[in-house]
């Protein structure tokens, strides 16, 4: 596969402040990748960066084959963008936003439309923006005015797609349906996805995954070879449930100091997970706990990402 | 700024006492058809027919997304907004009637990363700021001060202003100051939002620690539904009401599924 975006040593600087450190990547064409890091970790600086509206102060990228420094009119007739803030007008209506950015983008109106042939139109309904052509941005929900900037920001049918954390603050339902639009851009379009977002869960939607942390790409790979990874460097899962587990917890302090509450369920991080269900559950009943119940989790993806965020700062301290 | 008027409150009043065992346990949140409209004419409903029991040393999770109304029950049961019908005690004061009472004795931390500090001051200027407002004998201060500085990992950072700290550090200084008076009672609005990984893992092992050491009682709100399992009892809300209520487990068996899938299959039902 080729690779639709190359990030060779990105760095960038706001005075003595490293925004982003030294982050290579590449992007393969019809790829979903997903940049997750909590505030401050340079996701949008690293993602305006990628879109030409930033420059890096060190390093190069390129993106679908123009450099974003030198060829930024190429690039930007190649992107779609989504900010954070869904940069529509909101005193305008839906139609009215949609007509605003095909000028912007120079897209021939009536023209070529997001997910499909039949103009602006035809962008409106696989969106679900049906019968919302005259309401005005600011009364839509939230969810139907993140529907509608990623209306906008496909337009002019961009081969490369940047969300810059779409769906923060939206419901999960709203949040569920704009992922499938994303699969459908991504399988039936060919289209490449780089999406930021701080929602664990969301992220183990993603084809690939880079860890952010302070600025630095930390690890990006598929989310699964990210958890067996962390499972390898410091062991699996294994939970705990039992009706009294506030003190079956305060009882397996003892053998397994490393045991975490979380929820009413106990979680230990173990190299030796049969065993040690075995080692736990004999302990409790000698305890009098008989009706705890072992089992071996998948790491989830907070979980795993703490894990390489601990062992990236070992190397950096 | 409305916790300011808690000066020279009691340190921590008597709770109402518990009957022997769990079974029958007096809750120390009662919450029963709790209403709030805003605007004139009572247009706009931010949440409605709102029932539910914090029972001591849970710890209760509101789940939603932002404008679900989480944030509204939170301000009426700190005693910072007021209800507009139904019935809400907390540690058996009528909130809905006597507001002010029930500031002196829970720990509320408001939606913000921190928005109960001062930039200004350093981290050790504003937890001694939170002792002379809550009027803590120095023992019990020295005491918590200590081990909530060591659980948060914030003691290099002593003598750093508020405003130079990182998100992550400046939440959980923020919860800091609310823990620093011991309350019994923890509303906590938000308190992982924007938060990086590892400050939230601190924070929940804080809180974990303190349910588990001294049975205190947690109402938080968060719009992460994976945190949802991190909670002893969710309430799951949409559009102002309660859309299904349990312990984590007994929802993923009920419905069979995750609880994210849990919300997304009720919304679709419901509309």
């Amino acid at each position: 596969m080729e690779n639709i975006i190359q990030c060779s040593s990105v760095t960038r600087r706001f005075n003595a402040f490293v925004a982003v450190d030294n982050v290579s990547l590449s992007v393969e064409k019809g790829e979903v990748f997903g940049l997750l890091g909590p505030n401050g970790a340079g996701k949008t600086t690293l993602i305006k960066m990628m879109c030409g509206l930033l420059e890096p102060s060190e390093g190069n990228i390129k993106v679908a084959g123009f450099d974003v420094l030198t060829q930024r009119r190429h690039v930007w007739t190649h992107i779609g963008y989504m900010s954070q803030r869904f940069s529509l007008y909101r005193d305008l209506t839906v139609m009215e936003n949609l007509k605003l950015y095909a000028g912007l983008y120079g897209v021939p109106y009536p023209s070529v439309s997001p997910l499909g042939k039949g103009g602006i139109r035809g962008g409106i309904e696989p969106l679900g923006l049906s019968g919302m052509e005259d309401r005005l941005a600011r009364d839509l929900p939230l969810g139907m005015r993140q529907r509608l900037a990623l209306a906008c920001a496909l337009l002019h049918e961009p081969p490369v797609l940047f969300l810059d954390e779409p769906t923060s603050g939206v419901d999960p339902v709203a949040r569920r349906s704009f992922w499938d639009i994303i699969y459908t851009l991504s399988r039936e379009s060919g289209v490449t996805i780089i999406v930021s977002t701080h929602y664990m869960v969301e992220a183990e939607y993603c084809d690939r995954l880079g860890l952010m942390h302070q600025g630095r790409l930390i690890a990006a790979d598929i989310p699964l070879n990210l958890k067996s990874t962390s499972e390898k460097r410091s062991g699996s899962l294994i939970s705990i449930r039992t009706s009294d587990f506030r003190r079956a917890f305060d009882l397996i302090t003892g053998p397994f100091p490393q045991a975490l509450l979380y929820g009413s369920h106990i979680h230990i991080r173990t190299f030796n997970p049969e065993s040690d269900k075995e080692k736990a559950l004999h302990f409790l009943r000698d305890a009098g706990i008989t009706d705890a119940e072992i089992s071996l989790q998948p790491l989830s993806m907070e979980e795993t990402f703490i894990d390489y965020i601990r062992a990236s700062d070992e190397i950096h301290a | 700024m409305e916790g300011r008027h808690a000066v020279g409150k009691a340190l921590n009043p008597p709770i109402p006492p518990l009957t022997k065992g769990g079974e029958g346990e007096f809750p120390v949140i009662h919450v029963e058809n709790l209403c709030k409209y805003y605007g004139r004419r009572k247009k706009v409903e931010a949440v409605c027919g709102i029932s539910f029991n914090v029972n001591r040393g849970e710890i209760f999770g509101l789940i939603g997304p932002d404008g679900a109304g989480k944030t509204s029950i939170i301000q009426i049961l700190a005693g910072v907004l007021s209800a507009s019908g139904g019935k809400a005690t907390v540690a058996g004061i009528d909130v809905v009637k006597d507001p002010e009472a029930v500031k002196g004795i829970v720990g509320y931390m408001p939606q913000g990363l921190g928005l109960n500090l001062y930039d200004s001051l350093s981290v050790a200027e504003n937890i001694a700021f939170f002792r002379d407002l809550r009027q803590i004998p120095t023992d019990i201060y020295e005491q918590n001060r200590k081990e909530l500085l060591h659980m948060t990992r914030l003691e290099p950072f002593l003598g750093r202003q508020a405003r130079h700290l990182s998100g992550g550090m400046r939440q959980k200084l923020a919860l800091i100051c609310t823990l620093i008076h011991l309350p019994d009672i923890l509303l906590l609005d938000e308190p992982t939002t924007g938060v990086d990984p590892i400050s939230r893992q601190d924070f929940w092992r804080i809180i974990h620690h303190i349910v588990q050491e001294r049975q205190v009682t947690v109402l938080l709100t968060t719009s992460y539904m994976d945190e949802a399992e991190r909670c002893h009892h969710v309430a799951l809300m949409h559009e102002g009401r309660i859309i299904e209520q349990g312990t984590p487990d007994s929802l993923k068996e009920k419905y069979d599924a995750g609880l994210e899938d849990v919300f997304v299959r009720l919304v679709h039902r419901g509309g």
